[in-house]
């Protein structure tokens, strides 16, 4: 399951690319799978369709996923290159749940840790 | 015993055998909410939405046969054209309901979640939700034109709707009517038969309806996925009860549709296969009686369509009966702010404390997400 805020400055597009592409990474969406398509993803979340369109284009450019007419949209093979993470992170998020943290906060502790800063 | 008789016993039996199958009691066979879940008034309003339309869809039945049979009466000399295409009405009434948007929840805050699930319109809800109906209709389609094919005007009306055959008929007889001295091959005509004055109309009817349920389906599979507390325990499995539904009124349409185009054909084969039972050279005791028997070939023809008449009826009625499982998914404990909404009462106690916390306690794991597909 993917998520996005549509108050977040983020746009729209990128928040589906990074997602989806975490999840390819982490292996959380198995080589082959198929994604859904452009018009149920973009009707379930609310936006344009060109908005998934331009998020799966820029997967595809990527190499993450591979679209084809009647195969629909796949991830593509050998892209999980981090399936261990995976369940680390299904262990911090539940922890930071337990500890009454918004998802903003984790993702700013998270960033802080990235570049090396202590929170 | 009449035909009608025969048709009506063989329902009733399929009905009380589908109510009785384990498939229809087993709960897992069907759609099914792992609960009890808490949900949002908001998504509780959606939820009795998409009980009652699933409901509705039933009541189509009665809303189409009737207005299907009113049309026909209002056009003289139909013979029974409303009766035929009454089955398929409600299928496309059917399916036009099921391809009415269902209300939207957007629950509240800026977040919105979505699944990564792909929906195929053909198989969400049931992997035959589109290969079953489609089938029954191709197969009601192909029936058609064979008998178009073997069709012949009508004498009276001229309407292609006789079947035309010849038989040994044309006794030739010596003076005092005692010796068979020639039999000749004579021509008759045999009906009611589903030739093209019934096949073209209710082929076309089988086409539109084809059509209108891959646009119900893509229409149900599409929509936009329900937010907000308890969504996702909910979205999938009312989605594929108006899928189920549909699918399997559909397919209980063209099953009726398809069991009397062959009663009827197989009515009029029969009615054709009596010929003379004479020889050349015989002798009678009674002068110019000439006794029936019935032809080997059409005797046949005429069992194979009495048969897949009866086999049609039944299924279609099986499936009637299975039908009253795809409700019972409205039966799930569900609770808004821990009060009742669908399921038993008094409400559950898990339920009433998820209300009070404020959070759903039954969640649709993914593999439920597969297995109500």
């Amino acid at each position: 399951m993917i998520s996005l805020d549509l108050a977040s400055p983020v746009p729209p597009t990128e928040q589906v690319r990074q997602q989806l592409a975490g999840l390819i990474r982490a292996g959380a969406l198995a080589a082959g799978a198929r994604l859904p398509s452009v018009r149920q993803l973009a009707s379930d979340l609310g936006v344009a369709n060109g908005t998934v369109a331009k998020a799966y284009k820029e997967l595809e450019g990527a190499g993450l996923v591979s679209t084809g007419r009647a195969a629909g949209t796949r991830v593509s093979e050998g892209q999980a290159s981090a399936a261990e993470l995976g369940a680390g992170v299904r262990g911090i998020v539940a922890q930071a749940r337990a500890a009454g943290l918004e998802l903003d906060e984790l993702v700013g502790l998270v960033a802080a840790h990235w570049q090396g800063r202590d929170a | 015993m009449s035909l009608l008789t025969l048709l009506l016993l063989t329902g009733a039996l399929a009905l009380v055998v589908g109510c009785l199958l384990p498939a229809v009691r087993r709960p897992d066979s069907v759609v099914r909410v792992p609960g009890p879940v808490d949900v949002s008034p908001e998504l509780a309003a959606a939820w009795k939405g998409s009980r009652a339309r699933t409901w509705l869809l039933y009541f189509c039945a009665p809303l189409a046969i009737a207005l299907t049979l009113g049309l026909a009466s209002v056009v003289e000399g139909a013979n029974g054209l409303g009766a035929a295409l009454a089955p398929l009405g409600m299928a496309a009434l059917v399916c036009l309901v099921a391809a009415w948007p269902r209300r939207r929840v957007l629950g509240e805050g800026s977040v919105r979640t979505a699944g990564l699930e792909a929906r195929p319109a053909a198989r969400f809800g049931a992997r035959w939700v589109l290969a079953l109906p489609l089938s029954v209709l191709g197969t009601l389609v192909l029936l058609l034109v064979l008998t178009g094919i073997g069709s012949a005007r009508d004498a009276t009306d001229g309407r292609w709707r006789s079947l035309a055959y010849t038989s040994r008929s044309g006794i030739e007889w010596n003076t005092d009517g005692t010796v068979v001295t020639g039999i000749q091959e004579g021509t008759g005509a045999s009906g009611p038969y589903p030739g093209w004055y019934y096949g073209l109309p209710v082929i076309a009817a089988a086409v539109i309806v084809a059509l209108l349920l891959v646009l119900a389906l893509r229409s149900n599979a599409l929509a936009p996925a329900w937010q907000g507390r308890g969504a996702a325990s909910l979205d999938a499995p009312a989605r594929a009860a108006v899928a189920r539904t549909a699918s399997l009124l559909v397919s209980v349409c063209g099953l009726i549709t398809l069991g009397g185009v062959a009663a009827m054909a197989g009515s009029a084969w029969y009615s054709s296969a009596w010929e003379s039972a004479l020889e050349v050279g015989q002798r009678v005791e009674v002068p110019l009686d000439s006794p029936q028997q019935l032809d080997p070939w059409r005797l046949g023809v005429a069992i194979a369509f009495g048969a897949l008449g009866l086999v049609s009826m039944f299924v279609g009625t099986l499936l009637g009966g299975v039908l009253g499982a795809t409700l019972r998914v409205f039966r799930a404990p569900v609770t808004s702010d821990g009060r009742r909404v669908t399921g038993p009462w008094p409400v559950p106690e898990a339920a009433a404390a998820a209300g009070q916390a404020g959070g759903a306690v039954g969640r649709m794991d993914p593999a439920d997400g597969a297995a109500a597909q």
